[in-house]
C-alpha cells in the first residue's frame, strides 16, 4: 500500500489572476493612469453612464473604455466625445473579464496619452466581482427597476465596490425600492462605500459623481508626486 | 458560472504541486472558501471531473471547508457571525449597530492536497 503524503499549499486561488493584475496596477502607475471597474447587471446603465461620464470628464481627462460587454455599442463612446476611445475584448462568452484578458484590452491603448480608463465589464453581480482587473477603484450599478433587495442576494459584489450608482432614480418612488432600505443593506456590510443615486436619462445627479471620480484620480496623482504609492 | 476557470485554476496549482513532490496520483484536494463566495459546490465537482480527466488529478475528492462571514460591529467593535442570506437585517448582539467591516468570508484558497 502507497503512503498518503499531505501537502502543504496555502495559496489563493486566483493568485496567478491577483499577481496579473498587481502588475497592471504597477503599469498604471508607471503611466499615472487612474483606472475604473464597472459592474452591473445587464440593462442597468453601464453604457448610459460612461457616455454621460465622459461628456462630462473628457474636457479634463482623455479617457478610454475597455469593453467587455457584448451587448453594448463601442462606438457609442466615440458619438460622447471623439477623443473617448474604445477597445472590445473578445470574452468568447465568459461571465467576467480578469486581469489578463484587461492585459489585452491595455496593451491596444497608449497610455502616455491617457488620464482615466474605464472597464465595462460584463453585465453580471455575481462573477465580475470574484475577479480583481487591475483596477485602482470598484463601482457597480444598481437601477431602480431591479429593486432594492439586491445587496441580500450578491453580497460579494456589494461588499468588494467604493462606489455604487444608483441608476434610474427618476423611476422614485417606486414600491419595490426604498433608498434608505437600501443603503442600509449595502452599508450592513461595506459602511465605507459612497452611494450616487442619479438618472443618466433625465441627467440629474450625474456631477457629484463626476466631482468623485476626480477626486479619485487627483488623490491618485497627489500621492504619485509625494512619492507615497 | 465561474466555477469552471476557477476549477481549472485549482487543477492548475494542484498538479503543479503534485508534480514537484512526484507524485503519481492527487487523493484529495482541499480548499478553503468563505461563504461571501458564490461557490456552487456541485458545479465545482462536475466541471472538476470533467477538466481533470486524463490527468493524476481524475480520481481526486475535493474537500471544502466554508468559513462563515463574520463583521466586526463599527459602533463596538464586537465581532459576530453575519447571517446574509436569510435576508433580515444584520443587527450586533451587543450594541444593535447595523454596521460591519468584514473580518472574515472571503477565504478563497486551497490549503492542500494528499498525493500518493
Amino acid at each position: 500500500m502507497q503512503e498518503i503524503q499531505s501537502i502543504d499549499i496555502r495559496k489563493a486561488i486566483l493568485l496567478d489572476n491577483d499577481q496579473e493584475a498587481e502588475r497592471l496596477r504597477e503599469l498604471l502607475k508607471a503611466q499615472n493612469v487612474y483606472m475604473v471597474n464597472l459592474m452591473a447587471s445587464p440593462g442597468a446603465g453601464k453604457t448610459s453612464l460612461l457616455t454621460q461620464t465622459i461628456r462630462r470628464l473628457s474636457t479634463r481627462y482623455r479617457i478610454a473604455v475597455i469593453e467587455g460587454d457584448i451587448e453594448s455599442m463601442v462606438d457609442s463612446y466615440k458619438i460622447a466625445d471623439e477623443k473617448a476611445e474604445a477597445v472590445q475584448i473578445q470574452t468568447g462568452g465568459a461571465c467576467h473579464l480578469d486581469a489578463a484578458m484587461i492585459r489585452h484590452g491595455i496593451e491596444r491603448l497608449d497610455l502616455t496619452q491617457l488620464d482615466l480608463v474605464f472597464i465595462e465589464n460584463i453585465g453580471n453581480l455575481v462573477c465580475p466581482a470574484e475577479f480583481d482587473t487591475g483596477a485602482d477603484m470598484r463601482a457597480m450599478i444598481l437601477s431602480v427597476p431591479e429593486g432594492d433587495d439586491k445587496p441580500l442576494k450578491y453580497p460579494l459584489m456589494f461588499s468588494v465596490c467604493d462606489a455604487l450608482v444608483v441608476n434610474k432614480a427618476d423611476y422614485l418612488p417606486d414600491p419595490g425600492f426604498d433608498l434608505e432600505v437600501l443603503e442600509g443593506r449595502v452599508r450592513a456590510t461595506n459602511p465605507d462605500i459612497r452611494i450616487f443615486p442619479l438618472s443618466c436619462r433625465k441627467q440629474v445627479g450625474l456631477d457629484q459623481w463626476c466631482e468623485y471620480l476626480t477626486e479619485r484620480v487627483e488623490a491618485k496623482r497627489t500621492k504619485l508626486c509625494k512619492g507615497e504609492l | 458560472m465561474h466555477e469552471l476557470p476557477i476549477v481549472k485554476e485549482i487543477l492548475n496549482i494542484a498538479l503543479r504541486y503534485a508534480e514537484e513532490n512526484h507524485a503519481s496520483a492527487i487523493r484529495t484536494i482541499q480548499l478553503e472558501i468563505g461563504e461571501l463566495h458564490d461557490l456552487v459546490p456541485e458545479w465545482v465537482e462536475k466541471f472538476f471531473r470533467f477538466a481533470s480527466k486524463g490527468t493524476i488529478a481524475e480520481r481526486a475528492e475535493i474537500q471544502i471547508r466554508w468559513y462563515p462571514v463574520i463583521g466586526r460591529c463599527t459602533s463596538c467593535g464586537e465581532c459576530s457571525v453575519l447571517h446574509l442570506r436569510t435576508g433580515d437585517e444584520l443587527c450586533c448582539p451587543l450594541c444593535a449597530g447595523k454596521e460591519f467591516q468584514i473580518v472574515s468570508g472571503k477565504e478563497f484558497q486551497i490549503s492542500k492536497i494528499e498525493v500518493i
